[in-house]
């Protein structure tokens, strides 16, 4: 390997790693042709980035322990009771193993002797000890190891004898014999039955990993040491037992923090052990790690789901076992299993291909996020509804003769009836507890159908394209929902039929749109509007609606001239049809108000939100998701026009109803909560505020996870209060987690990144540590540079902060021209914003401590004023 | 045992570019490392388990004092890192030698112990592969000593090198990858 074809690979495994599965198969085959040397070397390692990690430092583990024994052993041969001890086995966290032989010789037997690393204290320890032996012994399962005796040293440090086990440890079993996953979760179950079995009988392992789960010959699991933590942890003589040697890595949060440990805290066990046997890792990376420090990872985050780092041989580890992993290890132990037993079934539930309880959650959150958008559809709570409406109600436009429309209509409600039909007697009656859940099965079955062909007409197969494509869309299946709004475009494209191919592209530029494929949904949506006949009296709400669809993908990418205009047009179309698309006409006031309220035109963005909102409540009513966005656009707009009062009326209204209607897990309730709190913030009422943010903290973390962009967004909303109240280290350490999750969750030059740089720079400054802050500041001055338009008021915010930065480094002429040429910019652009305050805020300290009385006065006046 | 202030001045030494200190504090780090890792399995000390991140952490803490500069700090687990390799090559060396045809029964029980025979082949595997990736990225070799032969954590690393996580992920997720292919194309 020569250095410079070496940097090559290094280049091209750096990108590749960067790219899908997909994608990065794509570019290996491209470079295939231009280097077939690199192209080779490169598959080979990222084949290899996939395996296992452990055959690196298991061996470097082993072999140290092994050159540690290298010497004499002063226990071999020592005689303990009815034993003798032949060799040591192995050093572990709670004491010493051996292996003996019986010397009475009644009959041969094996036996493995553990020896405690403590101390019994006096006789009555020593009768405790024998008790809780004593129950032990008493479990008898053929996946337990037995407990036959014990005793105590002359020192009273007391000793265990033994079933003698030999077999591999679990995880290592599970990787020599290349088990499948299935196989791993079978023999993962022998496991939670044996635990099962001694929760049954009032023991707890406490301390459940691999190394304590042996595979025999046979494939069993035969667990060891049952118990044995508590026998330990009992021992009152405290002196002797340094800490609780607990193997960290599989340890529940409330057994690392010294709370009670029960049955489930043996489930979290099970979770880590499950999650290690599917991924081929650890959730968590403890090693090198001080207490401290792995109490706060175990015991705050959520680890990456399985599933994210299987390996080669085990991808496609399905969402349910993450789900399954995840929730066995929750880090609260309410929110676990309730048992190893029900833990076990779920696992049952998906060998049987049944959906699992643990993605209930889930489930209902997919089904908020459907009724979000149909909320008057969901009565029936089913699928056959939506599916019926939406391929029924559909009018048919280019079907010209009444009579070819008539039996149209009757050809498709006949195949459509049919088509439902034969997929509902698909799917299995023992699973339609929640209808929600069997909804995406129904849909798999459908979409298979439809694609094997089952119905000739092809204008029938295109409505049922449009339909399951629709409801795929609304479940957050955007790839299933593309496939089949393509077909429905192909389809079109052959009976020649531009209004079907344009509702095709719209449904497409639709899912492009949820996909982030931004530029893509434009041109779909684009195209649709160019097949709509000249003729503007034609299909006249239809174009209206495919208007706002391109103004919203032109909106998203930040073309607001085209977008307001496009939605403007719409909006005159719409005039023109009162009774028909209101929905659109309301989305529509909506989608133009929100930009000119961005765009700082505040009257007639209040004017269109309000128009909006009064619509929806006349048309649907409160209780309807969309009617709660529009009302959550307008309390925004309200606040930020210094309405305070009435947008906080509006925001409590608005999460009572989210919460009703869309329910606890409501994926977006956080960006409510963090809105009212800020709102609080700015009306002075700290405690509400600080409530409200914490709430929204809480609850993104919770739905969405601590990986996740929004948490990070939560947690600088609420580190921006805390820094104005004067908790400088809180919000310090708010920020820097926030700036961390950030640099996993989105691009370096994000405007997030900016905003966040900023709150942690500002925190810095509190904290005394202005070098510090200067860089952040810097950071988000180049972020902004380069993501924002010119004279963007967060780059006015940047150069605020800066400002004050240098002042307290002793730069105080670059420190009054970065703090003076921000001020203004911010006044006009955010009259009523914090970060506006906090500019003219440090102008007043910088002249209040150079002592220029003209300038502090007229700054003061400004703020009073 | 060698006390802390002389390895502290060792170390500066070194660090001062004095490379006899660096041979003089070689077989101390050495012999020290050893004898840690023969203490922890003694009767003396049952209850420990044996890793290097323990071992090289435990040697620290007895050998230099705590308020070396961070350079030095580097420059002694870099060095614990080297000496942790050599200990083991030349332990599965000689054990190699002296077990030939021998025919110890495999016995496994913790997972301490799990293919500990084995384990030599593949530490010796391990080094040679790490041999020939100091040839043509001398960088990788060292980032990999310090996390598998020192068993620094990736904060640690970051505080040693100076280098920042995200480089050190990267550095060492290629690493690891071509290390593994060597191993597979070895075995």
């Amino acid at each position: 390997m020569t250095p410079e074809f070496w940097k090559r690979v290094e280049e091209a495994f750096e990108h590749a790693t960067t790219l899908a599965p997909a994608a990065q198969q794509r570019w290996l085959q491209s470079l295939q042709q231009q280097d077939a040397a690199l192209a080779s070397q490169v598959a080979q390692l990222l084949a290899a980035d996939d395996q296992d990690d452990a055959r690196l430092n298991a061996p470097i583990e082993a072999s140290l322990q092994a050159m540690a024994s290298s010497v004499d052993d002063p226990w071999i041969g020592r005689q303990l009771g009815h034993y003798r001890i032949i060799s040591r086995i192995a050093t572990g966290g709670m004491g010493a193993v051996f292996r003996a032989e019986r010397t009475d010789a009644q009959f041969e037997q094996d036996v493995a002797i553990k020896l405690m690393g403590s101390h019994l204290a006096d006789a009555d320890a020593l009768g405790r000890f024998r008790t809780e032996r004593q129950i032990l012994a008493h479990m008898q399962h053929p996946y337990i190891a037995s407990l036959l005796d014990g005793g105590a040293l002359s020192d009273n440090t007391p000793y265990l004898v033994m079933e003698y086990v030999t077999g591999a440890p679990l995880t290592q079993h599970c990787q020599t014999q290349q088990l499948s996953v299935d196989a791993r979760l079978q023999l993962f179950l022998k496991v939670c039955e044996a635990v099962a079995y001694a929760h049954r009988n009032l023991v707890v392992h406490r301390d459940i990993k691999p190394g304590n789960i042996l595979v025999d010959d046979h494939g069993n699991p035969r667990l060891l040491d049952f118990g044995i933590a508590k026998l330990m942890a009992d021992n009152p003589d405290t002196a002797t037992v340094t800490v609780p040697r607990m193997t960290p890595d599989y340890a529940s949060p409330e057994q690392i923090t010294g709370q009670p440990v029960t049955t489930v805290s043996d489930v979290y066990a099970l979770g880590v052990l499950l999650y290690e046997m599917l991924s081929g890792q650890r959730p968590y990376q403890l090693q090198g790690l001080r207490p401290a420090e792995m109490e706060q990872l175990v015991c705050d985050t959520t680890p990456t789901r399985p599933s994210e780092h299987a390996t080669a041989q085990l991808r496609g580890l399905s969402r349910d076992l993450d789900a399954v992993v995840l929730k066995a290890m929750h880090r609260d132990p309410e929110h676990r299993y309730t048992s190893v037993q029900a833990l076990a079934e779920d696992i049952q539930r998906h060998l049987e291909g049944r959906p699992v309880q643990a993605r209930g959650q889930q489930w209902r959150y997919l089904a908020s996020k459907f009724m979000r958008r149909h909320a008057l559809a969901v009565a029936a709570s089913s699928i056959t509804l939506l599916l019926g409406v939406a391929a029924l109600v559909y009018h048919n436009h280019s079907v010209t003769s009444e009579r070819d429309q008539a039996r149209f209509e009757a050809a498709r409600a006949k195949a459509v009836t049919g088509f439902l039909i034969d997929i509902f007697k698909q799917s299995n009656p023992d699973e339609t507890d929640g209808a929600n859940v069997t909804a995406r099965e129904i849909l798999d079955i459908g979409a298979e159908r439809l694609e094997q062909g089952l119905f000739a007409q092809p204008r029938i197969r295109g409505e049922l394209n449009h339909s399951i494509g629709t409801v795929y869309s609304h479940l957050g299946q955007y790839p299933q929902a593309g496939q089949q709004f393509t077909a429905m475009i192909a389809l079109a494209e052959q009976l020649g039929d531009p209004l079907m191919q344009a509702r095709g592209l719209t449904g497409l530029g639709r899912v492009l749109f949820e996909q982030g494929e931004l530029s893509r949904a434009q041109a779909s949506h684009e195209q649709a509007l160019s097949l709509l006949s000249a003729d503007p009296g034609d299909n006249a709400v239809q174009r209206a609606t495919m208007l706002n669809d391109l103004a919203e993908s032109q909106f998203a990418q930040g073309d607001y001239t085209h977008a307001d205009s496009n939605n403007r047009k719409a909006l005159a179309i719409l005039e023109g049809y009162p009774q028909q698309g209101t929905e659109s006409l309301s989305k529509t006031q909506h989608d133009l108000g929100v930009s000119l309220q961005i765009q700082g035109h505040f009257d007639e963005a209040e004017q269109l939100l309000r128009q909006a909102l009064d619509n929806a409540l006349q048309s649907v009513g409160e209780r309807n998701s969309n009617t709660l966005a529009y009302m959550h656009a307008l309390a925004a707009l309200l606040h930020e026009r210094g309405h305070n009062p009435e947008a906080e009326k509006i925001y409590l209204r608005v999460l009572d109803l989210e919460r009703d209607l869309l329910g606890e897990d409501y994926v977006d309730a956080d960006a409510t909560m963090t809105n009212l709190g800020r709102l609080y913030s700015d009306m002075q009422q700290f405690e509400q505020a600080e409530h409200f943010l914490r709430a929204a903290v809480a609850h993104v973390h919770r739905v969405r996870g601590p990986d996740h962009a929004y948490t990070a967004y939560d947690m600088i909303n609420l580190a921006n209060l805390l820094h104005q109240l004067e908790r400088p280290q809180e919000a310090y350490d708010l920020a820097a987690h926030a700036l961390e999750i950030y640099s996993r969750a989105v691009p370096d030059d994000h405007p997030y990144i900016a905003s966040a740089s900023l709150t942690y720079a500002g925190t810095l400054i509190d904290l005394g540590r202005p070098s510090l802050a200067e860089q952040a500041a810097r950071r988000a001055l180049d972020i902004c540079a380069k993501a924002l338009p010119e004279g963007h008021w967060l780059a006015a915010s940047a150069r605020s902060v800066l400002g004050e930065t240098l002042f307290l480094q002793n730069q105080p002429e670059a420190a009054e021209t970065l703090l003076r040429e921000a001020y203004p910019v911010l006044a006009a652009a955010r009259p009523k914003d914090r970060a506006t305050s906090n500019a003219l805020r440090r102008l007043i300290r910088f002249y209040s401590a150079r002592g220029d009385a003209e300038q502090l006065a007229y700054y003061q006046a400004l703020r009073d004023g | 045992m060698p006390d802390s202030e002389s390895i502290t001045v060792l170390l500066q030494q070194w660090g001062g570019g004095d490379s006899q200190a660096r041979d003089r504090l070689m077989p101390l780090v050495y012999d020290e490392l050893q004898r840690l890792a023969r203490r922890a399995w003694s009767g003396e000390n049952a209850g420990h388990t044996l890793q290097p991140t323990a071992l090289v952490h435990e040697a620290f803490a007895r050998l230099v004092d705590a308020q070396v500069d961070w350079q030095d700090r580097a420059h002694f687990y870099a060095l614990c890192a080297r000496m942790m390799r050599r200990l083991l090559i030349n332990h599965a060396e000689s054990r190699n030698a002296a077990k030939r045809g021998s025919g110890v029964a495999p016995l496994t029980w913790d997972d301490d112990l799990a293919a500990q025979d084995a384990s030599f082949d593949d530490v010796l595997s391990i080094d040679q592969a790490l041999t020939q990736l100091a040839t043509f990225d001398s960088r990788k070799a060292e980032l990999i000593e310090l996390q598998y032969f020192a068993g620094l954590s990736f904060r640690e690393m970051s505080d040693v090198t100076g280098l920042s996580s995200s480089t050190l992920d990267r550095e060492l997720r290629l690493a690891r990858a071509w290390l593994k292919t060597a191993l597979s194309a070895s075995a």
